[in-house]
Parts: structure tokens; C-alpha cells; sequence
């Protein structure tokens, strides 16, 4: 849906991003970076509303910039959302309803659906002045969601959010992009983006450090060994069993007393290790978890480096 | 009847969507709606009449009076000796002072706002074009101000049609009503353009409006100046430099004063307070329409288009 060959965007002598290559396709991809790493350029880039320095942009095989045939197909849910105040949320998304090229009668019928879709049924009579921040967030994505875009992107959508808003939030996301639809979700609140999806474009200072599937760029990430944790009862028995085991790079005793804190290179062989020691040499595990398979320390890793 | 829980899965639209032609109009449309809210628009724009109110006032207690004294009354009647278009030249000019007012309240916010709220993130992400933003956003000015231009005058018209036939209306000029359908264009081409242009340039309407009236005032007080100065020349026998004629309409009032004698093909005649010499001194003659009109369409030609260069969804650092 959307590919990228050498995009730079630069603004005087500031770069925004920086030769920035790949290709995304429907489902959930993460947008992360720091701030200033050049996030809400590439979606910016990406909604047709700067042209890229240099570089090729592509979105359903058309450049977007100022495209409105692009823009037919896009929802775009942007950071900011001072909008008019004096609207209230119903006549919002129905004008955009209207820009998206509805009539009249479809434009209320749609704005109906999307109001009650993103829970703000009850309150999209009231002013938008008068609204919180999850209540902007909601009539955001509403009026992206307006004309069945085939790609959504939203800029920090979890933004003062309650809990219970976030866990819809991202349901509703989630059905989105099992139905087909590329959602590019930007953001810097890791544990959050990591709820939705393991699919992610880290960007750094502008450039893009890696794109993928967080398991596999964090197996690619030779020089950090993965850290494993093992809990046991009988932790000195179960070390002196594990010392033998192959891709063991140090191996610590927790202050706790009841667990094993490993750094192992290819985890995967040394899993099948454990699991054939647990059977065949009687080694007394209660569980095992892998301390740094997640998106913190991925993203920490990449951007130490 | 709908369920009072909330069906929070998504749901596809199906339904068709119109051709991107039309993306100006509901913009044009969101901004007629939301000048034709505000109470002062209402107010102003009934202002803007009173000059027509006052003609029909006298016209119809001068003819009523005239009527019924006598022939010999209705020989010194003033309205035998009116010339018709010049009424509504002078209603237009005396006009101008509250379209002015109308063109702030509608257009001093109309781009200032939305880049204020940063909306054009959003508005520029629809499949709209710039150029449909542009067209909708002048629109929104243009109409409701030619509106409130073309009424009155179109009743007026009316009225003096029906009732005046037998003291030259008609006769005077049968193309007046063409001509007036061309003067009641002025004032919206020309707020439209500059509100937008001046519009476009900040990121507040109150900013916006005080530039405007600025604008407005200080070019409004050359007019003044250059209306006195001509006066004064006259009652002193002498006729005025064609500078002073020509900086008259060097204003945002006085280039639609000088549109408006253009199209109506004469240099006016005195307003009702000063019938006499005195009304006849502060007549400045009409420009030639050969500079009026080019000035005119470069004036709304480069306001169109800086409006059109500052719209961008995005604030780009150079």
C-alpha cells in the first residue's frame, strides 16, 4: 500500500527524515521514535501534506502530495485537535462528512455510525470546547474513519485516553486491520503500541533504524544476548544442569533466591536445550520468561547502538 | 428502536461518494452557515439598506404630497428632475461603511481560524484540493455579501419600476437593471478577496480584522481627504487637479465608488441633504473605466492568489 525509496524530507538545514526505505501493508504498524525522530514527518509525508526532499513516496502506486485521489483512501487522524470549538462534535464529522463527498442525507446517516462507533453517541450534541482529551481523540478517529479508507494514520491516538477508552481504542483498531485495512498507529508510549501490534518502523534522529516484526529484529540484535529468566526452587541444582547447556553467555542468582538470570545468544536452540533437560535430566523449572523480548528494550537496544 | 448500549464495531460505508467538484460548496456552505449565525450579521446587514429605506420614505410621502395638492405641486416636485441610477449609486456608496463590517465579521476569520485550529491538517487530508478550499472559503464570503448588496437594491428597483414609470424610470436607462446586476457583484469580489488574502496571512481572526480595518480606515481617510479637497476647489470656481480626482478612489471604498460609477455610466448626483451647489461640489467625476477596471481585477487577482500562496497544511521552515 504504501513504499518509501530513499524518502529525506529536510526543512532549511534541519532534516525531518532521512532516507528512509520500506513498504507497508495492511494490519497494525507501529510508528515509533523518540520525540523530534521525525514520526510526524514521515506521516505527514505519507498524508500528501509535505513533499519529500528527495526520494520516491508512493501510496497505491500514486505520489500523495496534494493528491485528493490519494486522500480518497486515506483516514488521517492528526496529533493536534484544537479544532473549531464552537462545533460540537456531530456537525464536525458531518462537514468532513460532506468534504468526503457525501450527501446530505448519507453524510448525517455516517456520522451517526462513526459517532456511535467510537462510544460519543451520548455526548456528540455537546460543544467540542467543552470536550476532554479522549473525547477529541474519539471525534479524531471518528471523522478518519468517515468514508472506509483503506489506510488509517493516527498520530499519538492514545493520548489522554482512559483505560478503558484504550482498550476500545485498540479493539477497534484491531478490527480494522483484520479487516484488511493498513493502520499506521504513531507513538512513544511503547507498552502501549506493544498491546497492538509487533509489527513496527522505528525511526531515530530521522532515520530508520528497523522495520519489521519485533521478534525477529530483536534476534537480530547480535550484540545485546537475549536475557532469560528462569524461577525454580531449587535454583544451584538448576544452574549446574544449565551451565551445560550450549549459547550461554553468563548466568547470575537472583537476590531473591528463587530464580536463574541467563544471557544466552539464539534463544530459540537454547529453549529446545531447557525443554529436552526438563525431560530427560529432571531439571525442576516453575517458569521461564524472557526479560527483553519486548519493545522497550528492542527500541533500547537500536537506539543505544 | 436503536439499543441503549453502544455498537462499538466497526462498520464498512458502502454508500456512494460525489465527484470532487463539489468540495467548495460545503465548504462555501459551513461558512455561510456560520456567518448567518451570528446576530451582528443580521443586524449590519439590515444597516446596510437604510439608505434604500430612506429614498422609498421620501419618495412615497413626496409623491403621496404632490399628488394630492395639485398639478402645480407636482411641477416643483423633486423627484422630476432625478436621474434614477445615480439613486442607487448613492445607496451603494452610502452602503459601504457596514458591507465593510460584514466583510470582517464573515472574512477576517475565515483562513485565520482554521489556521489557528491547525484544522487544515484535517481539511487538506479530505480529498479536496487547495483550490477547492480557496473557491469554498471565497464563496463564503462572496455570497452572503453580494446578498446583502443585491437585495435592497433589487427591491428598490422593483418598486420604482411599478411605481415610477411615468416619471422616467424606464425610460432613463433600460439597461439599468443589467447594470445594477453588475454593480451589486463589487462589493463581494472585493471583500472576498482582500478579507481572504489578509486572512490567509495570520493565524488570528482579530489579528486579521484589526489589518483589514486598518487597511479599511487609513485608505478611507485618502478618500476622505481627496472628497474635501475637490469640494473645496469647487466652491472657489476652480476645477480640482486630476490627481485628486484619481486618489479618490485609490481606497477600498472608493475603488468600488469608482466600479460602480464605471458600470453605471455616470459621475452621480447630489444625495438628498445637499440638493443644491453644495451637493454638486462633492461630486467627483468617474475614473476612466480603462485604469479602474484593470486596477480592480489585479487588486482581487493578487489578493486571490496570496491567499492561495499561504495556504498550506503545513507550516514549512525555510
Amino acid at each position: 500500500m504504501i513504499s518509501a525509496v530513499n524518502v529525506s524530507r529536510w526543512y532549511g538545514q534541519v532534516i525531518g527524515v532521512n532516507d528512509i526505505n520500506c513498504e507497508i501493508g495492511p494490519g497494525i504498524t507501529a510508528l515509533l521514535g523518540m520525540n523530534g525522530a521525525g514520526k510526524t514527518t514521515l506521516i505527514r509525508l505519507i498524508t500528501g501534506q509535505l513533499r519529500p526532499t528527495t526520494g520516491d513516496l508512493r501510496v497505491f502506486g500514486q505520489e500523495p502530495f496534494a493528491n485528493p485521489e490519494v486522500y480518497r483512501k486515506m483516514g488521517y487522524c492528526p496529533e493536534i485537535d484544537n479544532f473549531y470549538e464552537h462545533y460540537n462534535g456531530f456537525e464536525f464529522v458531518n462537514y468532513l462528512a460532506r468534504l468526503e463527498g457525501m450527501n446530505a442525507q448519507r453524510a448525517k446517516a455516517r456520522t451517526a455510525e462513526v459517532i456511535e462507533m467510537v462510544g460519543m453517541t451520548e455526548r456528540a450534541g455537546r460543544k467540542i470546547a467543552g470536550y476532554s482529551k479522549g473525547m477529541r481523540q474519539r471525534i479524531k478517529l471518528a471523522q478518519a474513519m468517515l468514508h472506509d479508507p483503506e489506510i488509517i494514520l493516527l498520530d499519538e491516538p492514545l493520548n489522554g485516553l482512559d483505560p478503558v477508552g484504550r482498550r476500545e481504542f485498540m479493539d477497534l483498531l484491531g478490527a480494522l486491520a483484520n479487516s484488511g485495512k493498513a493502520i499506521i498507529v504513531s507513538s512513544h508510549i511503547l507498552f502501549e503500541v506493544e498491546q497492538m501490534t509487533r509489527s513496527l518502523l522505528l525511526l531515530h534522529r530521522g532515520r530508520l533504524l528497523a522495520t519489521g516484526d519485533l521478534g525477529v529484529i530483536r534476534e537480530l540484535i547480535d550484540k545485546h544476548p537475549h536475557q532469560i529468566r528462569i524461577e525454580t526452587d531449587t535454583p544451584r541444582e538448576a544452574a549446574a544442569m544449565l551451565a551445560n547447556l550450549p549459547n550461554i553467555v553468563s548466568m547470575r542468582f537472583e537476590r531473591s533466591g528463587d530464580s536463574i538470570r541467563l544471557e544466552v545468544r539464539e534463544p530459540n536452540a537454547f529453549y529446545d536445550a531447557v525443554m529436552a533437560a526438563v525431560l530427560e535430566q529432571g531439571l525442576q523449572i516453575r517458569g521461564i520468561s524472557s526479560p527483553d523480548n519486548n519493545l522497550e528494550s528492542v527500541f533500547k537496544y537500536l537506539v543505544e547502538a | 428502536m436503536a439499543s441503549p448500549i453502544a455498537d462499538l464495531t466497526y462498520r464498512n460505508y458502502d454508500g456512494p461518494l460525489e465527484p470532487a467538484m463539489n468540495r467548495w460548496w460545503a465548504i462555501a456552505k459551513l461558512s455561510i452557515k456560520l456567518s448567518i449565525k451570528k446576530k451582528g450579521f443580521w443586524l449590519w446587514a439590515s444597516m446596510s439598506a437604510f439608505w434604500y429605506v430612506i429614498l422609498l420614505i421620501v419618495f412615497y410621502f413626496n409623491d403621496s404630497v404632490t399628488q394630492n395638492v395639485g398639478p402645480a405641486a407636482q411641477k416643483l416636485s423633486l423627484m422630476n428632475n432625478l436621474i434614477w441610477k445615480d439613486q442607487f449609486l448613492n445607496s451603494f456608496s452610502e452602503s459601504q461603511l457596514f458591507l465593510f463590517i460584514l466583510a470582517l465579521l464573515t472574512g477576517a476569520g475565515t483562513i485565520a481560524n482554521d489556521n489557528r485550529a491547525k484544522a487544515l491538517l484535517v481539511y487538506l487530508s479530505k480529498p479536496c484540493s487547495k483550490l477547492d478550499y480557496v473557491i469554498g472559503k471565497w464563496m463564503g464570503i462572496f455570497i452572503p455579501i453580494t446578498l446583502v448588496t443585491a437585495i435592497p437594491a433589487i427591491v428598490f428597483y422593483v418598486y420604482c419600476l411599478m411605481s415610477y414609470r411615468a416619471l422616467g424610470f424606464w425610460t432613463q436607462d433600460p439597461w439599468l437593471i443589467v447594470k445594477l446586476c453588475l454593480m451589486v457583484l463589487i462589493p463581494g469580489i472585493t471583500y472576498s478577496s482582500i478579507t481572504l488574502a489578509i486572512s490567509s496571512l495570520f493565524q488570528q481572526g482579530r489579528l486579521a480584522g484589526g489589518v483589514f480595518a486598518g487597511v479599511y480606515f487609513i485608505s478611507y481617510f485618502v478618500t476622505l481627504a481627496m472628497e474635501g479637497f475637490n469640494a473645496s476647489q469647487q466652491m472657489q470656481g476652480q476645477s480640482p487637479p486630476d490627481i485628486v480626482k484619481n486618489l479618490f478612489y485609490c481606497s477600498v471604498d472608493g475603488i468600488q465608488i469608482g466600479m460602480a460609477k464605471v458600470i453605471l455610466g455616470t459621475n452621480g448626483s447630489p444625495k438628498l441633504p445637499f440638493p443644491g451647489q453644495m451637493g454638486k461640489n462633492l461630486i467627483v467625476p468617474a475614473p476612466s473605466g480603462w485604469i479602474i477596471v484593470p486596477i480592480f481585477l489585479l487588486i482581487c487577482g493578487v489578493s486571490v492568489l496570496l491567499a492561495w500562496s499561504q495556504i498550506r497544511a503545513v507550516e514549512v521552515v525555510n
